[in-house]
């Protein structure tokens, strides 16, 4: 029987997923400069021949009177681009006479609002969320140095006993903050059972 | 006392990569198909009308989007036909160019096929290597042409683009891994126990049927008639060009496939003579012509699934007066219904991949039992369908 | 040139490209004449010339072993559009003989998958036009 598969089942116990999130996170693929993108005018150089949008496939160019009184134009009649109904053909790009068409290799044109809330979101959220985690961290430390603290005077033996009521504070006081970072962060259970270690721990003492 | 059990496949009429949606009605006895007819729904022919509506520059735009995968080959008939009803010759470099992008779509295309293929007779984990290898192809294609689906690199009376140095060596480069790949997958294709069981033997087609059928491209090589429009009446700047036209005499799935996985092996070998030999000068004319004389041409190119035939009827307008479009998958799947006839159930998608239709468009299968209950299945359920 | 009998005489229009234009009774003699040799069917073309009154049927067949084209038209008279069908000699002309009716309105006699529905979409059945005929408005 040949263990063919057993280097690489090792191997994947320990390696992360491969996923990227992608719109959330960069992108590392990088794409050619001449890749048909988004394209628009300079209107510096555009004489209003309206060659593109009379061939446009989609008819997705509105020739559009600006009054910009630059020399080159004339009419004053500019192209504007409905980029809904473009379909990236570039035929008007190719067919300007003066060449006024301005590419680039933009292709992510679907990120207008609605993206750009979401990663706001993921950002403002995963900063409160590593200030609650640090929150956490240090209630732990706390709550785990008191609970080791009350395990050596109990194991020692009840001998002085501002040290005990010290150790005792100091369970109380961590428990407490334990509980209140759990509400904070939305962990019930965790508000829960620190509550309820309290309580058996006043019981009993 | 048997059983009668009807599957009917519904094949959806929106979808991007679609040819022609049909309804295929097998009627099953157990496991093996006693009968099958196909009946169809709406397919594109509303391109036909629209082509006669616009313009001849517009209607060009619109014949590359008429398929997905074999964008490049539909401009070029369409722009072909045009230009010998002007009268126009395209300057060479512009032939070479053109020759350049239509075989990188014929890797890719035959590459999908290859992983959808695989994907059907169960070997998921092919479909995902050969789609990963798939990607670099078009990387090529968007660094030639500015888009990894649609090249829209045809223009009457030339290309828009151009290939220059840096471009080259980065062509070279890929296409050298991507033979030695294919190499890997054609031996996979020997010494598999699957691929043997799965594809050889299945959907026999005789050479005589072949020929009273019309079946175009691969299947019929496959088949051992030498069909092939690149040698029989060149066209861009295959005249030139130095290839073999591949063919088998067997007959069956799996020679329908080898035929593919050779012809990449030839496109790579047709690019990289394309490469060395391209000539220098301008791509395109000066002034793209708008008005076309009266007349009418036949014009016919070799696309990756077979013939393209265009009818090109003008009448001295600025638009066409009428178009044909006859793709070649039009013959390939419509006439073979009568092939599944004595097969087993299992062996219906894998003859229907072969024949390379736009596999996208097939999504669903009805399964009636008892003609009471009937059950939805998808076409990746039915290749794993076991009878109870 | 080629002569196919007495019927038609086939004209080159380009290199191993031949045409000829004929009745449409003489369709099925030489569509008989055209299986027996190695042909295969490739295309069927139906256009539409209202101001003649009349549709025109090209037929486009591939001839294997002397590697030509042979391209054959008819006209069939727009009042009453009916034509013999010639797929049970060449059963892969069956769909575009079906399309053809489904499309522009030529009857196939003898054909048994005409019907509407096949290709045009429903609403433009229900009303009853042809969609590629110059005067149906789609």
């Amino acid at each position: 029987m040949k263990l063919s598969m057993l280097k690489e089942a090792l191997t994947n116990i320990i390696r992360k997923p491969i996923t990227k999130t992608y719109p959330i996170t960069k992108r590392d693929i990088e794409i050619p400069e001449l890749h048909r993108g988004l394209h628009y005018v300079d209107f510096s150089k555009c004489t209003g021949c309206s060659l593109c949008a009379i061939d446009c496939p989609s008819n997705a160019i509105q020739m559009t009177k600006i009054e910009l009184k630059l020399g080159t134009n004339p009419k004053n009649l500019y192209p504007i681009i409905d980029y809904e109904k473009c379909v990236f053909c570039y035929h008007c790009v190719y067919i300007c006479p003066v060449k006024a068409y301005i590419t680039t290799n933009n292709f992510e044109l679907v990120r207008v609002t609605r993206n750009n809330i979401a990663e706001f979101q993921y950002e403002e959220s995963s900063k409160r969320r590593d200030k609650m985690t640090i929150l956490l961290v240090i209630s732990l430390l706390i709550y785990t140095v008191s609970v080791l603290l009350l395990t050596y005077i109990v194991v020692r033996g009840p001998t002085v006993s501002d040290k005990v009521l010290s150790a005792d504070v100091a369970l109380y006081t961590s428990s407490v903050i334990l509980a209140i970072t759990g509400i904070i962060i939305g962990s019930e259970a965790m508000a829960i059972c620190t509550i309820i270690l309290i309580l058996w721990a006043y019981i009993r003492a | 006392m048997f059983k009668l059990t009807f599957i009917e496949i519904p094949i959806g009429p929106q979808h991007p990569a679609l040819h022609e949606p049909i309804l295929l009605r097998l009627k099953v006895d157990g496991e093996e198909v006693i009968n099958s007819e196909i009946s169809t729904g709406y397919n594109h022919r509303g391109v036909e009308k629209l082509l006669e509506k616009n313009t001849w520059i517009k209607s060009i735009y619109i014949s590359s989007r008429i398929c997905g995968i074999c964008n490049a080959v539909h401009m070029q008939t369409y722009v072909q036909g045009i230009e010998r009803l002007l009268g126009i010759e395209p300057p060479p470099r512009a032939n070479y160019i053109r020759t350049i992008v239509m075989e990188l779509e014929r890797i890719h295309s035959h590459m999908l096929l290859f992983a959808v293929m695989a994907e059907t007779i169960g070997f998921d984990t092919l479909f995902m290597i050969v789609m990963k290898d798939r990607e670099r192809v078009m990387y090529l294609k968007d660094l030639v042409t500015g888009n990894r689906v649609h090249a829209d690199i045809h223009i009457i009376g030339g290309v828009k683009r151009d290939i220059d140095d840096s471009k080259k060596e980065v062509i070279l480069k890929e296409l050298a891994f991507i033979e030695q790949r294919v190499k890997d997958y054609k031996k996979i294709m020997h010494e598999d126990y699957t691929f043997q069981k799965r594809l050889v033997n299945v959907g026999y087609v005789s050479r005589n049927y072949a020929l009273k059928n019309s079946l175009v491209g691969p299947p019929a090589r496959a088949s051992g008639i030498p069909y092939d429009i690149r040698a029989l009446e060149p066209y861009a700047a295959y005249s030139e060009l130095d290839f073999r036209v591949v063919m088998r005499e067997e007959g069956d799935s799996w020679s329908r496939m080898m035929v593919r996985l050779d012809e990449i092996s030839e496109s790579i070998e047709i690019i990289r003579q394309a490469l060395s030999k391209l000539p220098q000068g301008s791509i395109a004319l000066k002034t793209i012509p708008r008005v076309v004389k009266q007349g009418e041409h036949i014009s016919r190119v070799e696309a990756p699934r077979g013939e393209l035939i265009y009818h090109i009827v003008s009448k001295g307008g600025s638009t066409p007066y009428r178009v044909k479009v006859r793709t070649p998958s039009f013959f390939n799947v419509l006439n073979t219904d009568k092939l599944f006839i004595g097969h087993k159930l299992a062996d219906v998608p894998v003859i229907l991949v072969s024949f390379d239709p736009c596999i996208s468009c097939m999504e669903r299968v009805l399964l009636i039992e008892d003609k009471d209950k009937p059950r939805y299945l998808t076409l990746k359920q039915l290749s794993r369908w076991q009878p109870k | 040139m080629e002569e196919l009998g007495n019927e038609c005489s086939l004209q080159p229009i380009g290199p191993s490209r031949y045409q000829c234009i004929i009745e449409k009774e003489k369709i099925r003699g030489l569509a008989h004449r055209l299986s027996i040799m190695e042909t295969s069917f490739l295309l069927l073309t139906a256009t539409d010339y209202p101001d003649e009154k009349k549709f025109e049927l090209t037929y486009v067949f591939w001839n294997h072993v002397s590697r030509s084209l042979i391209i054959i038209k008819t006209y069939v008279s727009r009042d009453s559009p009916q034509i013999d069908t010639i797929s049970d000699l060449f059963p892969g002309a069956t769909y575009s003989e079906a399309e053809a009716y489904d499309l522009v309105g030529i009857d196939f006699i003898g054909n048994p998958h005409i019907k509407r529905g096949i290709f045009a979409p429903t609403d433009v059945v229900e009303k009853g036009i042809f969609p590629l005929r110059k005067d149906s408005g789609v």
